[in-house]
C-alpha cells in the first residue's frame, strides 16, 4: 500500500511539473508532427506508397519523440541534486520506477493521441471503424517502450554521452515492440496488408509482461550507491 | 569462389588481429604492473 | 596458501590449449577448403558455412556466458564474474560481427544481395548492437563497482530479448515471403563442420583465458591506482 502511495506521489508531481512548465510538451508534440511531415518530403508525393507505409512513419515519429521525452525523465531530480535525493527517503525505490513508468506512458499517450489523427490526414490513413483497437494497439506498444525507456534512462543517468546511449540501448530491445505495434495497425486498417492481428496483440503483451516484471524486479540494482 | 577465399582470409585475420591486440595489452599490463608494485607475479593488491 | 599472482603472463597449459586451438582451426580450414567436395546445389560457396556456421555458434555461446556471469555477478557481486563476462562479450563482439561479414560474402554469390533481411541473420545483426551498448557501457562507466552492475543489467536483459526478437522478425518475415528452404548436409560434410565448431570452441576458450588473465591484470591496476 506504502508503495502505491510512493509511486502516486512521485507521479503527481512530476505531473504537476509538467502541467506548469507546458513549453516542453508542446515542443515535444509539434516535433513529433515535423518527423512526419519529413517522411512525406522524403519518400515524395506517391499517396498511395505513403497510404501503406503509414503506420511505420508513425511509429518512427513515436519512437524518436518518445527517446526525447525518456531522456528528461529523470530531470526534475537532476536538478534537485540527483536520484540519490530521492532514495533518502525510506521505502520502496521500486516506487521511483512506477511512478515514472507511468508519467512516461501518460506523456507519449496525449502525445499520440495528437499524432495519429495528424498521421491520419497527412497519410490518408483509414482510421474510421477502427479507432478502439488501433488506440488498444497503442498502448500496448507504448507501454512496452516506457518499461524499456524509463528502465534506461535510470542507468544511463550518470553514464558519460548518454544522450546517445540511451537511444544505443534501448532500440535494438524495441525491436519487437515496433514490429508489433506497426504489423497489428497495419494489419487492422490496410485491407491488402495480410497476417493476423492477434498474433501480434499476444507477442506485445508477452512482451509488456515479461518486461515489467524484468526491469521492476531489476530497478533497485540501477539504484544503489 | 573468390568469395570462399574472402571469407576465410577474413576469419583468419579476425582471430589474429584479437590475439595480437590481447598480447599487446598484456605486455603493456605487465610493464605497468612491474613498474607500480612489488612485481609483476605478486600476488593481488586487495582482496578478491 | 597464497593468492593467485595477477600476471597476465600465459600459464603453460594455456600454451598448450593455445597450440592445440590453432592446430585444430588449421585442419578444419584445410579439410574445409581443399578435402572436402563442394556441395552439389550451391557449389564453392557453401565452403563458406563451415566457418559462418561455427562463428554463429561461438557468437551465441559468448553471449551465454556473458549472460550467465551477469546473473552470477548481480547474486554474489565477485568481480571475477564481471571480468568474465567482459572478456566473453568482447569476443562476442568479433566472432558476431565475422558472422554477419561471412553470411554477406555467402549470400552475395546464393542470392546476388549482399543482406538478405533473414530472420536469423537480422537477429544476429541485433544482437551485435545490443552487445556493442554493453561494451559501450563498460567503456563510458569509470567507477568499476557501477560499471560491473550496469553492464550486467545490459547483459542479462539484451540477452533475454535475443528470443522475443527472433519471433518477432520470423514471424514478420513469413508474413511477405515463403519460407526458405532449410539447410540440410550430407553425413560427409556434417563432420568437417563439427570439426570447425570444435575448432572455434577451443579458439573461444583460449582466448576467453587470455582476455580473462589481462582484465585480472587491469583490473589489479585499477585498484592500484586508487589505492596510491
Amino acid at each position: 500500500m506504502e508503495m502505491w502511495l510512493r509511486t502516486w506521489a512521485i507521479l503527481w508531481k512530476d505531473i504537476l511539473i509538467e502541467v506548469r512548465t507546458k513549453g516542453t510538451f508542446n515542443a515535444m508534440a509539434f516535433f513529433a508532427a515535423l518527423i512526419l511531415f519529413i517522411f512525406s518530403f522524403a519518400i515524395g508525393p506517391d499517396f498511395e506508397l505513403l497510404r501503406r507505409i503509414a503506420a511505420g512513419l508513425l511509429w518512427v515519429g513515436i519512437t524518436f519523440t518518445g527517446l526525447l521525452a525518456l531522456a528528461r525523465t529523470y530531470h526534475s531530480e537532476e536538478l534537485a541534486g540527483g536520484l540519490e535525493a530521492l532514495l533518502l527517503y525510506p521505502g520502496e525505490p521500486r516506487a521511483i520506477f512506477l511512478g515514472k513508468l507511468i508519467g512516461n506512458l501518460m506523456v507519449l499517450l496525449v502525445v499520440e493521441a495528437i499524432l495519429y489523427p495528424v498521421a491520419a490526414v497527412l497519410f490518408h490513413m483509414q482510421l474510421a471503424g477502427h479507432v478502439l483497437p488501433v488506440a488498444g494497439i497503442a498502448v500496448l506498444g507504448t507501454f512496452g517502450f516506457s518499461v524499456i525507456g524509463t528502465f534506461y534512462s535510470a542507468l544511463t543517468l550518470h553514464l558519460r554521452a548518454r544522450e546517445v546511449m540511451l537511444p544505443l540501448l534501448v532500440l535494438p530491445l524495441l525491436v519487437p515492440v515496433i514490429l508489433g505495434a506497426v504489423s497489428a495497425t497495419a494489419a487492422l486498417i490496410d485491407p491488402s496488408a495480410r497476417g493476423g492481428v492477434g498474433g501480434w496483440v499476444r507477442l506485445l503483451i508477452a512482451f509488456d509482461v515479461l518486461y515489467f516484471v524484468v526491469c521492476t524486479w531489476t530497478f533497485p540494482v540501477l539504484l544503489e550507491r | 569462389m573468390s568469395y570462399v577465399w574472402a571469407g576465410y582470409a577474413l576469419t583468419w585475420i579476425a582471430m589474429a588481429w584479437f590475439v595480437w591486440r590481447l598480447e599487446r595489452r598484456a605486455r603493456d599490463a605487465a610493464r605497468r604492473l612491474q613498474r607500480t608494485g612489488p612485481g609483476v607475479d605478486a600476488p593481488a593488491a586487495s582482496p578478491r | 596458501m597464497s593468492e593467485p599472482s595477477v600476471s597476465p603472463r600465459l600459464r603453460g597449459w594455456h600454451r598448450i590449449l593455445g597450440l592445440v586451438a590453432l592446430v585444430t582451426t588449421v585442419s578444419g580450414s584445410v579439410v574445409a577448403l581443399f578435402l572436402v567436395p563442394p556441395d552439389a546445389l550451391q557449389g564453392q560457396v557453401e565452403r563458406l558455412l563451415y566457418v559462418h556456421v561455427p562463428a554463429a555458434w561461438l557468437a551465441f555461446l559468448a553471449f551465454f556466458v556473458v549472460f550467465v556471469m551477469s546473473v552470477l555477478y548481480l547474486i554474489q557481486r565477485d568481480p571475477r564474474w564481471d571480468m568474465v563476462a567482459a572478456s566473453s562479450a568482447e569476443i562476442g563482439v568479433l566472432f558476431t560481427a565475422l558472422t554477419l561479414a561471412l553470411g554477406s560474402l555467402w549470400g552475395k554469390p546464393t542470392w546476388g544481395v549482399w543482406w538478405t533481411w533473414d530472420p536469423r541473420i537480422t537477429t544476429t545483426a541485433i544482437l551485435l548492437v545490443i552487445y556493442v551498448g554493453y561494451l559501450a557501457v563498460r567503456s563510458f562507466a569509470e567507477d568499476p563497482e557501477r560499471r560491473a552492475r550496469w553492464s550486467a543489467v545490459v547483459g542479462i536483459v539484451g540477452f533475454a530479448d535475443v528470443p522475443i526478437v527472433y519471433l518477432s522478425v520470423t514471424w514478420w518475415r513469413s508474413l511477405h515471403q515463403p519460407p526458405s528452404s532449410p539447410m540440410s548436409m550430407a553425413p560427409a560434410f556434417v563432420w568437417t563442420l563439427m570439426l570447425n565448431v570444435l575448432a572455434f570452441t577451443l579458439v573461444y576458450w583460449y582466448l576467453l583465458l587470455r582476455r580473462y588473465r589481462v582484465a585480472v591484470a587491469e583490473r589489479e591496476l585499477e585498484d592500484r591506482a586508487a589505492e596510491g
